[in-house]
C-alpha cells in the first residue's frame, strides 16, 4: 500500500478534478504559450535554459512559470527592456501573446515640472511653445526668445542641426537630445509614451518580435547616452541653452506654402 | 444524425416523424462515450505529473489541435442545446427503452 501525505492525496486529486470545456482550452492554450517562450528561451539562450531547471509549472496565483520568469530576466538583461514591474503589471495580470512595451524615453507628458530644467526647456523648444520670462531669465541675461513654432513658421531641421554640429562639443548632441524630448526619434522605445502606448504596434512573443525590438532598443540606447550626457552638461550649467535657442530663432524659417494656401481664395 | 436534426425531429409533430425519433434515441443509446479533446488532453497531461519541456515542446501540435478540436465540439454543443431549449415539446407516441 502506498502511503501519501494529505497534501500529495490533495494534488492528485486536483489533477484529476473534471474541468469544463472552457477551462482546458484556457488551460491548454496558456500551457502553448509557455510552450512557445520555451522555445524562444531555448533558441536565445541555449546555454543558459540547458542548464536551467526552475520549474516549468505555474505556481499558486502566478501567470508564468518561474523558467519563464528566468527567460524574462535574461531578455532584460541583454536584448530589450522588460523590467520586473512590467511583467507585473502587464495586462490586467494576465498572461499575453504580446511582448509588453514600456515607454524608456523622456516621457514628460503629465509632470513636466517634475522633470529637469533643460528637460523643461527642450520639451518648450519640441511643443514650439512659449518660454516664460522665468525661463528665460534662468538660462542667463540676454537670451533670446524662441521663435514659436506653428502659423507660418517652421524650424529647417537640418540647419538648426548643422549649427549645432558646428558648434562642437556636446552641443552637437543637442539635436538628439531633443528629438529624444520631443518624441520624435523614429525609436519606438522613445517616442513611445503612457498616453500613447495603447495606440503603439504590438509585437507577438516570436523571434522577429524579439529580434525587431532588440535591434530598436539597441539604437535607443546610443540616443539615450548622448541625451542624458546633454542634460548632464546643461544641468550644471544652463547658460550653452541660449545658444540653442539662438540656433533654433536661427533655423526657423517662413512656411510660403502655408501662406500661399492661407492666401488662396477659397 | 446530427444534433440539429434531432433538434428540428424533436418538434415535429407528424406521425412521420415517428420514425426519426427512433433514429435519434437509437443513435443517443448507441453513441460512444465521448470527452471533449480540450477536456481529455488536459486531464491526460494533468494526470501523466511534471513532463519536461521538451515533452511539452513535442506536444504542441497535439495542444493546439485539441483545442481547435475542443472550442469547435463545445459550440456546436452549445448550439444544440440552444436550438433544444427553444424546440417545441412533443409528446411522444411509444415509450422510449433504454432511459
Amino acid at each position: 500500500m502506498v502511503t501519501l501525505s494529505v497534501d500529495e492525496a490533495l494534488a492528485g486529486l486536483s489533477r484529476r478534478r473534471m474541468v469544463s470545456v472552457g477551462q482546458a482550452c484556457r488551460c491548454l492554450s496558456d500551457t502553448l504559450d509557455s510552450v512557445r517562450i520555451l522555445s524562444l528561451y531555448k533558441q536565445c539562450f541555449p546555454r543558459q535554459y540547458a542548464r536551467s531547471s526552475s520549474p516549468l509549472l505555474i505556481a499558486g496565483d502566478d501567470r508564468y512559470t518561474e523558467r519563464e520568469y528566468e527567460f524574462f530576466r535574461l531578455v532584460n538583461q541583454h536584448l530589450l527592456p522588460l523590467p520586473d514591474e512590467v511583467m507585473d503589471d502587464w495586462p490586467d495580470n494576465q498572461r499575453d501573446e504580446y511582448i509588453p512595451l514600456t515607454p524608456m524615453g523622456i516621457d514628460w507628458t503629465e509632470n513636466l515640472d517634475e522633470w529637469s530644467f533643460p528637460v523643461q526647456v527642450l520639451a518648450t523648444l519640441a511643443m514650439g511653445a512659449d518660454a516664460g520670462d522665468e525661463m528665460l531669465d534662468a538660462i542667463g541675461p540676454g537670451t533670446p526668445v524662441p521663435v514659436g513654432l506653428g502659423g507660418d513658421h517652421v524650424l529647417n531641421w537640418k540647419r538648426f542641426a548643422s549649427l549645432c554640429r558646428r558648434a562642437g562639443g556636446l552641443m552637437a548632441w543637442v539635436p538628439a537630445a531633443l528629438e529624444v524630448v520631443g518624441h520624435d526619434t523614429g525609436i519606438l522605445w522613445l517616442d513611445l509614451t503612457f498616453e500613447t502606448l495603447d495606440a503603439c504596434p504590438m509585437y507577438l512573443w516570436t523571434q522577429e518580435g524579439m529580434r525587431e525590438l532588440a535591434n530598436e532598443w539597441r539604437k535607443a540606447k546610443k540616443m539615450l547616452d548622448k541625451t542624458q550626457a546633454v542634460l548632464d552638461w546643461l544641468d550644471l550649467n544652463p547658460r550653452p541653452l541660449a545658444q540653442v535657442i539662438e540656433f533654433w530663432n536661427r533655423a526657423i524659417e517662413v512656411n510660403h506654402e502655408q501662406q500661399l494656401s492661407l492666401s488662396r481664395p477659397t | 444524425m446530427s444534433a440539429s436534426n434531432a433538434t428540428r425531429a424533436a418538434s415535429d409533430t407528424s406521425p412521420a416523424c415517428e420514425e426519426i425519433q427512433r433514429e435519434v434515441l437509437a443513435a443517443l443509446v448507441s453513441a460512444p462515450r465521448h470527452v471533449n479533446p480540450a477536456v481529455a488532453l488536459w486531464l491526460e497531461l494533468q494526470q501523466h505529473g511534471p513532463l519536461s519541456a521538451e515533452d511539452l515542446m513535442a506536444a504542441s501540435a497535439r495542444i493546439e489541435n485539441a483545442i481547435a478540436q475542443g472550442e469547435a465540439e463545445r459550440d456546436a454543443v452549445g448550439s444544440a442545446l440552444r436550438n433544444l431549449v427553444v424546440s417545441q415539446p412533443v409528446p411522444a407516441h411509444f415509450v422510449p427503452i433504454g432511459f
